[in-house]
């Protein structure tokens, strides 16, 4: 424990000054160690195994959002706690405010939707309303498909960015769509 | 989306953005003196000097003012603390103020007649002070919560109580330059109600403008 403090703590240090070699072992040991952590705990936050990539996800973007904020000379566990923590309340608070259903109690007989006419106008006004780097980079994703790659270079963004804005407007959008329909 | 690809991506994204932790407790102050002398400034160009203050400094703006400076020390520590996800605040700090605000009022209930005790409370404009100090500390409380984003607050609404608690001492403190009324029970009742208000705003607005 204390020598993954260690570990931990001298990698992001690394990272904070600039070293993606650091940062890629730093990120890769939270994600182990948050899988683990989760295959013991998913019965007491709710989680179904399908979500744990998914919460992942956003704690390790949000680690990276937020990774100024850890301050060297503070042990670096606690903060990362701090993090998981708040990211894993708010998506289990978040899920259970939609209600959602774990899939698997389904059978599989649901026809399929017919989708709604009159999606696709709103649609244009809801990625107007976005910040032009996220509604490009939503256009270039989404609509047309292309790679995360790709859209890098052609909006020239790192890949990184790329991501970052991604995840940002897909939550804006989900809120907005969300308080549409409420 | 893969996990291994997203960490990838994200070390290629090392280099924009701040790379060292940002000091924080400056860039705090920094926010915080600028939107207070926006405060200020409106004091002493919009509102008329207290008539007390000619006459040296009298126990209730002594006391007042040292209220709001030892209120807004012990926000600011606490906001401070808060805009790290894993910070602790010493809420227990607060207890400073309301100490200082008791002892006061105690000279001057021991000080004054019974008969005077429900003139000074209700002074001569209890809302238009309620409503000035209300007013006056929203640019502060502005500026901290726009400071606080910077951070990563995990109790939004607690870290804007405490934005508002900070904005709200200073304010009390400055209002003392204008503030007509002699009493600490008046200040104590109406300003501090006004403080209230503005924490409670500060929970509201944190509770929205700080999720991340």
């Amino acid at each position: 424990m204390h020598d993954r403090e260690q570990r931990w703590a001298a990698d992001m240090r690394a990272a904070q000054a600039g070293s993606s070699v650091a940062y890629v072992r730093l990120l890769t040991d939270v994600s182990t160690s948050f899988r683990q952590f989760a295959a013991t705990d998913l019965r007491r936050f709710d989680l179904q195994s399908v979500d744990i990539e998914d919460v992942l996800q956003e704690i390790l973007l949000a680690i990276h959002l937020k990774r100024h904020t850890w301050r060297p000379d503070h042990p670096f566990a606690p903060w990362l706690r701090a993090i998981t923590r708040h990211k894993l309340v708010d998506f289990v608070r978040r899920r259970s405010r939609r209600g959602e259903l774990p899939i698997d109690d389904f059978p599989d007989i649901s026809p399929v939707q017919p989708v709604e006419p009159g999606l696709a106008v709103p649609l244009g006004q809801l990625l107007g309303d976005l910040p032009r780097r996220q509604r490009e980079v939503i256009e270039e994703l989404a609509l047309s498909g292309t790679s995360v790659t790709d859209t890098a270079s052609k909006l020239k963004m790192s890949r990184g960015a790329v991501y970052v804005a991604f995840h940002r407007a897909l939550a804006t959008l989900t809120a907005r769509f969300e308080r549409d329909r409420a | 989306m893969n996990t291994e690809l997203l960490i990838e991506s994200l070390a290629s994204d090392l280099q924009a953005g701040p790379k060292r932790s940002r000091v924080a407790w400056p860039h705090l102050v920094l926010a915080v003196l600028m939107a207070a002398g926006v405060s200020l400034a409106a004091i002493l160009l919009l509102l008329s000097r207290s008539p007390h203050i000619a006459h040296g400094l009298g126990p209730t703006i002594a006391f007042s003012a040292l209220a709001g400076l030892t209120l807004a020390a012990a926000a600011f520590s606490a906001t401070l603390a808060l805009s790290y996800p894993e910070g602790r605040p010493r809420l227990w700090w607060l207890a400073a103020p309301a100490v200082i605000l008791l002892s006061g009022l105690g000279f001057e209930l021991a000080d004054s007649l019974e008969s005077s005790w429900s003139e000074r409370l209700w002074g001569q404009s209890p809302l238009g002070c309620l409503l000035c100090v209300l007013v006056l500390s929203l640019p502060i409380l502005a500026a901290v919560l726009a400071a606080l984003r910077a951070g990563a607050p995990t109790h939004p609404r607690l870290a804007g109580a405490m934005a508002g608690l900070l904005a709200g001492g200073i304010t009390t403190a400055l209002y003392t330059l204008h503030c007509p009324e002699d009493s600490l029970l008046f200040v104590a009742l109406w300003h501090g109600l006004a403080v209230g208000a503005v924490s409670l705003l500060g929970a509201l607005a944190g509770g929205r403008l700080l999720r991340w």
